[in-house]
């Protein structure tokens, strides 16, 4: 062996001990450092900067409920969100969630995906603090396009670990046509669902179904019925309303519903039922004039109780008298706000004596959305703006959800998703003047929640990106081809405070509901599961 | 094709028939031989051995639970541990938990790691048999650094299938300086948990938040404490004590307060609050004259409510009052037991009309840890014992851990992890005088519980083992390079009777709580959940197990 053989086996054979040294002495940290890098794999910086689920902030957790205590919201559990969208005017107005960001300096959000797999979620409601209800399997994806459910579940409002799930159906076996359906607490904590043509409560404890009735579905086949609306008038009397599917259609979902429209396939008439909340019994039925496929709302008429329904070609008005226990339609507050082209309402919002509409919510090729504000004491007082002006040649609009309102400061917001923006509208509540306060670039096909006390109003808006830029938005959309981010803004001006990261698509047409502690919650089909979403102003450097 | 060839093709067809027979024969053996052993890879002989989830002597839980029934702990849940520590004195002393091994014979330690994983695992207490809480999520690993939590978990005592886990706070988020919490079943079953400048009560049934406040941080900036220290006074009220971190100091965890005292920084003043249990209103609170970084204790002198503090240059003493509703120091009962070069005392110990203190609390590298002892009636009377002897150049003591103490047997116990020793001493309770009984080569930073009845009482003692012999405790202690065991004990003499395998290390200054039936629970924050672990006697050859 020559010297040089030599000295080459002794430096391999020191490296080699040095190694062996660094490992024995460097090893838990070596292996710690790569566990901890390994961990975050495939997280967005929003989830990395959380590192874990997010509690919000509990010392508000009491503060929140007790405010929230104060609001009356009759029928409903009395929480942030007992009722799906706020309250039975399915509102979005949140005052008593809490914005933790800075209103004018930076903020930085954090994430957190729940510890378990929700598929085709598509709400999320608060009871307590810490309890969460969601409902799911029925939204279809490109990877599950006839998912089984619908099924309710129960989960831990931090982790989103599920506590119970508890299915009702699955079309797979059934052959039932399961559309989006609904998720509202009763003020005794149960929960009224209904989905096809059933009704049921279930024990908010346990999950146990506690009752279940049928619905009937008036002249459309029971096989193209699903009772997705539920909203709760101030007597406690569930108000159902059917979506109907057309006769030859074979869709699943709701989305189902909106292609075999935009086919030009013809869909069924709804029907308004009264049901009582303890025992199911359906109370009355009242078939209405056309298809419905949005929902209704529940409100106040001077000492009446009114319900405002948006359809295929008008918006009406209908009461539920509690004493007769009857329905019955307005045949004096009827309008038909649609122009050429444009496609149906979705639901009514309030504001002040003013019943507000969105158009377009199925969609058109030829007119841009707009929103009508009708008076409530007279159906001849109109008030129409196009915030987003004509549609281009070429252009799509479609804007399925309902109008957003802020009735404390006079603000309407309109999202059109085709047409890629979201507008704030001030509405002047003595003439039903409406003046557009400001347009941003927004895609969203989500609600516009406000969270927040009058004087600190944050509005929430989601926003698509797709994943080929050049792609056409709805094949992007029915292809689940896109992502989408939470944005927190200053509802006077458009001008953004916070912005999560992109996750997976958001469920269409979903809400993102705050939680309690100032969390918000970004349900994804796609993701299979919800996003806990938190602001806080920004570190300073060196955090 | 020649006769040979024939013959060859004829045999190998023969013994693909015979394998193939073989495997539809055997082939569910085989496959499910194979999932045996790959079910073991990476587990411990005890694990192996458990082969399961461990529920201990389940004809004892009843037992068990009616023995300590019958042993006050006034405002926690009647139970093995419903306290931290076993009680508001921190004894450690569990007489109605068993030790199912031989007591002379060789034993056999069976382990089962819990089923979830519970990261940053810190304390763990039973309620009833069958219940077992957990707080977590508060402390620093390598490779979690800064970790969700604190969170309060409920799950199964035997699995360790987690039944709810309710967090309080995150600190990427909320930018809280998270320490060491604590973890408390008052006497409704109901818990309290503090952290941070905050408290609340978690319904121990579902985990939901009950009640919240926020505890005042006296002269410390409220982002500069943490409550870690909890206990209840015999009145019910809740006596609570803030650590805090040095000014300055940006690190998370409570070795944050090591590692910046160290480097010189300066800790503002301990806060002492008294709250009410049911509405957690803060009903008085007093300013402490020094940082008081380990817990406090509460015990009865002369009718009245008696909290020790161990502060950093000093143990004093201070009353509750539960008709004025007053906090009030008692000036007439300090002592300043350290010597020059030595650090801050752990929690004070109750031994009859003894109180212990175990000096090094955060470590000394000039002087070795002592334990000293003062009369709860007069404070001048006092005794010192140094059971390890003097530091030696370049060695580091480091004594983290209260005493424990047997007041029935007058044994009082020294863990020094820098020093590499545990110490039994036994005390005169007349005179207070020290003597040491045994001295065992033992590391550990934890406490030292006592299980089993008077005469038949086991210490437990966890005891590390370096990855690498030569490398330096305090860094491979602080970068977690070293795996543990649990050692039982004999708690007269040291001698081991059990000695389980070596896992992750122990949560640093952590509980191995005892459970029902025999077992002991081992958190470990590194291995990200716990063990429960059993000790029988060891089989005899001839039983074939």
């Amino acid at each position: 062996m020559n010297k040089s053989t030599i000295i080459k086996l002794a430096v391999g054979t020191l490296i080699v001990l040095a190694l062996i040294v660094v490992y024995r002495l460097g090893g838990t940290l070596i292996g710690a450092k790569v566990e901890e890098q390994v961990a975050k794999i495939g997280l967005t910086p929003n989830q990395v900067a959380a590192n874990g689920p997010l509690p919000g902030d509990v010392s508000l957790y009491a503060q929140e409920l007790a405010c929230q205590q104060k609001i009356p919201t009759p029928g409903y559990y009395s929480s942030l969100n007992g009722a799906e969208i706020a309250d039975s005017e399915r509102s979005g107005v949140f005052p008593c969630a809490t914005f933790l960001g800075s209103m004018d300096g930076p903020n930085q959000v954090y994430a957190w995906h729940s510890a378990d797999d929700y598929p085709g979620i598509a709400y999320i409601n608060n009871r307590k603090p810490g309890e969460l209800y969601i409902i799911g399997g029925e939204v279809p994806t490109a990877a599950d396009p006839i998912p089984a459910g619908p099924y309710l579940a129960k989960a831990d409002a931090t982790t989103g670990r599920e506590l119970w799930r508890t299915y009702f159906d699955n079309a797979n076996a059934s052959g039932w046509y399961i559309g989006n359906t609904n998720l509202n607490i009763l003020d005794n904590g149960n929960l009224a669902l209904s989905w096809s043509n059933n009704a049921l409560l279930v024990d908010g404890d346990t999950g146990q179904i506690l009752k279940i009735s049928a619905l009937p579905a008036g002249v459309a086949p029971p096989a193209a019925s699903n009772f997705k609306h539920l909203t709760i008038a101030p007597d406690r009397t569930l108000i159902y309303k059917n979506q109907t599917r057309p006769a030859d259609c074979k869709g699943q979902g709701t989305l189902g519903i909106i292609k075999c429209i935009q086919d030009g396939m013809k869909l069924p008439n709804s029907v308004l039922v009264a049901v009582n909340p303890d025992t199911l019994e359906v109370l009355d039925m009242l078939q209405l004039p056309e298809p419905a496929p949005s929902p209704h709302i529940v409100t106040r008429l001077h000492d009446q109780i009114a319900i405002y329904v948006g359809m295929a070609t008008s918006v009406r008005r209908y009461f539920w008298d509690p004493a007769a226990k009857k329905l019955s339609a307005d045949e004096s507050w009827q309008v038909f706000p649609m122009q050429k082209g444009q496609s149906a309402a979705t639901a009514p919002s309030v504001i002040g004596d003013w019943i507000v509409v969105q158009l377009n919510g199925a969609g058109s090729k030829e007119a841009a959305s707009s929103i009508t504000a009708i008076h409530r004491d007279d159906a001849k007082k109109m008030k129409v703006i196009f915030p987003f002006g004509a549609l281009k040649s070429g252009g799509f609009s479609f804007a399925p959800p309902k109008a957003g309102a802020d009735p404390e400061n006079g603000m309407v917001y309109s999202a059109d998703m085709g047409m890629g923006k979201v507008a704030g509208i001030k509405l002047d509540q003595a003439s039903g003047e409406m003046k557009v306060a400001f347009v941003v670039d927004d895609v969203t096909s989500t609600f516009q929640p406000l969270i927040g006390p009058k004087d600190k109003r944050v509005l929430l808006l989601t926003n698509a990106k797709l994943n080929v830029q050049k792609e056409p938005l709805m094949t992007a959309i029915f292809t689940n081809n896109y992502k989408e981010q939470l944005t927190w803004r200053d509802p006077a001006t458009g001008r953004i405070l916070a912005e999560s990261d992109f996750f997976e698509p958001l469920t269409i047409n979903s809400l993102t509901p705050p939680g309690f502690g100032g969390r918000v919650y970004f349900p994804t089909t796609t993701g299979k599961g919800f996003y806990v979403l938190q602001v806080m102003p920004k570190p300073a450097a060196g955090k | 094709m020649r006769k040979f060839t024939i013959v060859k093709l004829a045999v190998a067809a023969l013994v693909i028939l015979v394998l193939v027979v073989a495997y539809r024969l055997f082939g569910t053996v085989i496959g499910a031989k194979v999932g045996e052993q790959v079910a073991k890879v990476g587990l411990t002989s005890n694990e192996v051995a458990a082969h399961g989830p461990l529920p201990g002597e389940v004809s004892l839980y009843a037992k068990e639970l009616a023995c300590q029934q019958q042993i006050p702990t006034p405002g926690y849940y009647s139970s093995l541990n419903g306290a931290e520590i076993a009680n508001a004195q921190r004894s450690g002393v569990f007489p109605c938990a068993t030790f199912t091994g031989s007591m002379d014979g060789p034993n056999h330690v069976y382990a089962w790691r819990s089923q979830d994983d519970f990261p940053g695992v810190s304390y763990i207490n039973n309620r009833k048999p069958g219940e077992l809480y957990i707080v977590g999520g508060e402390y620093p690993t390598l490779d979690d650094p800064n970790m969700a939590g604190p969170f309060v978990a409920k799950a199964d005592a035997t699995t360790g299938k987690e039944i709810w886990r309710t967090y309080l706070d995150n600190l990427n988020a909320s930018g809280h300086w998270i320490g060491n919490a604590n973890l408390n079943i008052l006497d409704n079953g109901n818990i309290v948990v503090a952290w941070s400048n905050q408290i609340v009560l978690v319904d121990a049934d579902t985990g939901a938040i009950l009640r919240h406040n926020n505890l005042p941080s006296g002269a410390a900036p409220t982002a500069d404490v943490n409550y870690k220290h909890l206990t209840i006074a015999p009145d019910r009220t809740l006596i609570l004590k803030d650590q805090t971190r040095p000014f300055g100091c940006t690190l998370q965890g409570t070795v944050a307060i090591i590692k910046c005292a160290a480097e010189g920084m300066k800790q503002p003043n301990s806060q002492l609050v008294a709250v009410d249990p049911g509405t957690l209103e803060v009903l008085h609170d007093i300013e402490l004259p020094e940082p008081a970084t380990a817990p406090h204790i509460i015990t009865t002198f002369e009718g009245r409510i008696a909290i020790y503090i161990g502060m950093n240059t000093r143990v004093q003493r201070a009353f509750w009052d539960p008709a004025t509703k007053k906090l009030s120091l008692d000036e007439s009962w300090i002592i300043r037991p350290i010597r020059e070069g030595q650090s801050t005392p752990a929690a004070p110990t109750v031994i009859g009309d003894w109180i212990a203190a175990q000096l090094n609390g955060i470590g000394s590298d000039t002087v070795a840890s002592s334990v000293v002892v003062a009369s709860q009636k007069d404070p001048t009377k006092q005794q010192i014992i140094f059971p390890f002897g003097e530091l030696k150049k370049g060695e580091w003591s480091f004594a983290p851990p209260k005493n424990g103490a047997d007041p029935e047997n007058s044994m009082i116990y020294s863990a020094d992890v820098g020093m590499r020793k545990v110490a039994g001493i036994k005390i005169d309770q007349v005179t207070g005088e020290l003597k040491l009984a045994f001295v065992v080569d033992d590391t550990s930073t934890t406490f030292q519980p006592l299980i089993g009845p008077k005469d038949k009482r086991v210490l437990l003692l966890t005891n590390m083992k370096l990855n690498v012999e030569k490398e330096p405790l305090k860094i491979a202690l602080f970068t977690e390079n070293y795996r543990e065991q649990l050692t039982w004990r004999d708690a007269t003499t040291g001698k081991i009777l059990a000695e389980s395998d070596f896992f992750e290390p122990l949560s640093i200054n952590g509980l191995t709580p005892p459970g029902f039936g025999g077992r002991v629970y081992f958190p470990t924050a590194v291995g990200k959940g716990f063990y429960v672990l059993q000790v029988m006697p060891k089989p005899s050859a001839e039983s074939g197990k």
